[in-house]
């Protein structure tokens, strides 16, 4: 008895398989990035790369690209057949790379509407606007740490969400924002190509190509590519991406690292590690057509070098001094980066439009308010609340004069 | 000690009856169309429905007390006499009829869709009903006990859900408060509280419950459960995809499922919330094709309605793979179901209870 239930169990599993849609794993050829160009006359071209599973030496390849002319980027994958012996699926896709010259177009968003409508793609691909030929940048990237391209593509967006020089950018956020129609969506920005002696800059105060690097993978991603209703309108340098990123009422960076002068010498600048435990404290007020609003930004300051002599560690009136000097260099540059999207973009990358929604009781009265519209009549007051809280592990910087020995 | 059984079902089974076969509605496509219509303050529709149904159930309940020797169809017959009381019976059959084609198919519908699209639908549909017809075929006492087993899985894989998508959820999406107005939102919900019109069938159920006390616990304890739960899904539903997106998004439970991850390693897991979902189902599908059945089988007065389960079975499948898509099976079903089910489930408890009053008076 015991034993012939045991065989009924395991014909049933036989028949558990699955039929029409089983698949077996070699027989599959998985997409990890998808890059889409238009091209002059009315086409794109679609490149995919598609991991290869049994890489096992150094010698071989991890994946292929493939680059083909197709009407959108999904009807692609049966002109495939002609290169690839496997079925080409989406469902381990990690990002969508458009070249700007693209992102600018009228079209992009439309042309991106069937990334969501596809089955096999998850809302939480990531969306790369890079400054040349996306096809050129699929090809250009050649991680030299990471073997695996999808493997790259992972750890890259969650460093990202670390240092805050990049949005986190995801096609579940652009579509939201697109549709919410209240403000700009910042994408992730970047580029293979390094632009031709790279530009004098502060840490974090480049557009992808302008980091003066050398080795290691052509890859630069730093910035922001800013859309606005549909279409690709500017780009933001990192640094400035940090501060749409700090102003957020919402926690968008856990720490950065950013070097300011020195208050008292010029010439030499202090290192600091910036951490942005909470979002900031909005507060919006829309009672007339111009809105107020009210932002306090909470960060704690950690101090990692100070060029010069000054002892800004132990001396508390220093230490004060510093403070409200740093104090002022970020409140100076968040509003001529406010300014500049009231003016420029007409809209804000801050998502301060969650806090403007709660003073609305319907959603009828929030759209007839027509917050995008009114944003660049607003009246904006910043706050940069800092809090000294570290100074590494020393404490008055050492005297260069004693170590001279003059 | 080991109770011999009786075919009775407890309080506890009743009260999984009572959670799942609601409480399931909200993985369906029952959210896409009370989005259209509660947009961001959807969630506080359930609250509504529980405020226009309880009065009614709570009429049917005393109904039911009153007669506690008959179940609720030959309570009708009695009270309505033979053509009123058929005719009644008989919307009330077409209501729980059509809502199990409907919502069979739909859930067919998402499995297709999302997980299987190459496989047919009447595959799909067939497996479904087959393994709900086992379920059935096995009798309430079964069922209850399936419902109970399975229950706290349910709930544990929901919470589960609920952690995970802990990051990704914004409480300002849920502004501003009152979405679409007040005024708005209740004539919506008064229209859509058949929703909870499972409530109302699993009163056919009375006869099979153990005692009155259970009945009544379970039934009032349950639906003030689900509506708490109901709420609380749909919120999370607009706090992860905010208004206006989520009108535009199918299945918001399943596309859920697929953006929440854990970390980078475990970041493609929405099939074991299929399983789940999958087994949830059946046992909805089997208490729905009990009590239908026992609705026809006793409308025309037939002793024994088991026999009957195999044909409604295939009946079932036969007119639920007829609609083209599935809009077509949302709209019917939330247009025509369950937009003039509200009128008959909220209508029939208070007719029925006036004329038991008043032929109770009559017969002093």
């Amino acid at each position: 008895m015991k034993k012939s239930l045991l065989v009924i169990h395991i014909i049933v599993l036989v028949f558990m398989a699955g039929c029409w849609d089983r698949n077996e794993l070699d027989e599959l050829a998985y997409v990890i990035a998808i890059g889409i160009d238009a091209i002059e006359e009315d086409g794109f071209v679609v490149t995919y790369q598609i991991a290869n599973p049994e890489e096992a030496g150094e010698d071989d390849v991890a994946s292929e690209i493939i680059s083909i002319h197709a009407p959108d980027f999904l009807s692609a994958r049966d002109l495939v057949v002609a290169f690839v012996t496997r079925e080409v699926v989406f469902t381990h896709t990690k990002v969508l790379i458009v070249s700007e010259a693209f992102a600018r177009r009228d079209e992009f968003l439309n042309f991106m509407k069937p990334a969501i409508r596809e089955r096999q793609l998850s809302r939480k691909i990531n969306l790369i606007v890079s400054k040349e030929r996306a096809s050129d940048f699929i090809r250009n990237n050649k991680p030299t740490l990471e073997t695996r391209p999808h493997k790259f593509f992972e750890l890259m967006t969650d460093r990202w969400e670390n240092t805050g020089l990049v949005p986190d950018s995801t096609l579940h956020s652009l579509f939201h924002r697109m549709e919410e129609d209240s403000g700009v969506f910042l994408a992730t920005y970047s580029s293979t190509v390094q632009v031709e002696g790279g530009r004098e800059g502060k840490e974090d105060d480049h557009i992808p190509g302008e980091v003066n690097i050398q080795g290691g993978n052509p890859t630069q991603t730093i910035g922001s590519a800013v859309i606005k209703e549909g279409k690709m309108i500017a780009s933001l340098t990192g640094e400035e991406t940090r501060f749409s990123l700090l102003l957020r009422p919402e926690k968008g960076i856990e720490k950065m690292i950013a070097t300011y002068p020195d208050p008292l010498e010029e010439k030499y600048r202090i290192t600091a590690r910036l951490l942005a435990e909470e979002g900031s404290q909005v507060h919006v007020n829309t009672k007339n057509r111009a809105p107020t609003i009210h932002v306090k930004v909470p960060v704690k300051l950690e101090i990692l070098s100070i060029e010069s002599n000054i002892d800004y560690v132990e001396d508390l009136e220093k230490q004060h001094l510093l403070k409200n000097h740093i104090k002022t260099l970020i409140e100076d540059k968040l509003n001529t980066f406010i300014k500049r999207t009231q003016e420029e973009f007409r809209a804000e990358p801050f998502r301060w439009s969650l806090r403007a929604r709660r003073t609305f009781l319907t959603n009828k009265q929030f759209e007839e308010y027509r917050w995008m519209d009114n944003y660049s009549f607003a009246e904006i007051h910043i706050e940069v609340d800092i809090e000294l809280k570290e100074f590494g592990k020393q404490l008055a910087p050492t005297d260069m004069k004693q170590v001279k020995g003059d | 000690m080991i109770k011999p059984t009786d075919g009775k079902i407890g309080s506890r089974e009743f009260f999984g009856l009572v959670l799942i076969l609601i409480l399931i509605k909200t993985t369906g496509s029952t959210p896409m169309y009370l989005f259209k219509l509660g947009q961001n303050a959807t969630w506080m529709m359930p609250f509504f429905f529980l405020l226009v149904i309880i009065f009614p159930f709570f009429l049917l309940y005393k109904v039911l007390n009153g007669n506690k020797d008959k179940h609720l169809i030959e309570i009708i017959y009695s009270l309505l006499g033979k053509w009123a009381g058929f005719l009644l019976i008989s919307f009330i059959f077409l209501y729980s009829f059509s809502s199990l084609v409907l919502a069979s198919r739909s859930t067919v519908d998402i499995v297709g869709t999302l997980f299987y699209p190459i496989t047919p639908k009447i595959m799909i549909y067939l497996f479904l009903m087959l393994a709900s017809f086992f379920v059935a075929k096995r009798g309430l006492e079964a069922i209850g006990r399936t419902t109970w087993l399975f229950y706290p899985a349910l709930n544990l894989f929901l919470l589960f859900a609920l952690v995970l998508a802990f990051p990704i959820l914004h409480v300002d999406f849920l502004f501003p408060i009152l979405g679409p107005g007040l005024p708005s939102l209740i004539t919506s919900s008064i229209k859509h509280s058949a929703t909870y019109g499972e409530l109302f069938l699993l009163a056919f159920l009375y006869p099979f419950i153990r005692s009155n006390k259970d009945f009544r616990n379970s039934s009032f304890l349950g639906i003030l459960f689900v509506t708490v739960q109901f709420s609380v899904i749909l919120a999370v539903f607009v706090m992860a995809f905010d208004y206006p997106s989520i009108k535009n998004i199918a299945y918001p439970f399943q596309q859920l499922t697929r953006i929440i991850e854990v970390n980078a390693v475990l970041a493609n897991y929405d099939s074991i919330f299929l399983a789940v979902w999958v087994v949830a189902s059946v046992i909805r599908f089997a208490i729905l094709l009990y009590i239908t059945t026992l609705i026809f089988a006793y409308m025309i007065r037939l002793e024994e309605f088991e026999p009957l389960l195999l044909p409604f079975s295939g009946l079932i499948v036969m007119l639920g793979i007829i609609p083209e898509n599935p809009i077509v099976v949302m709209n019917f079903f939330n247009t025509v179901v369950i937009e003039s089910g509200w009128m008959i489930i909220n209508s029939f408890p208070v007719l029925l209870w006036a004329t038991w009053k008043w032929k109770e008076r009559g017969a002093y």
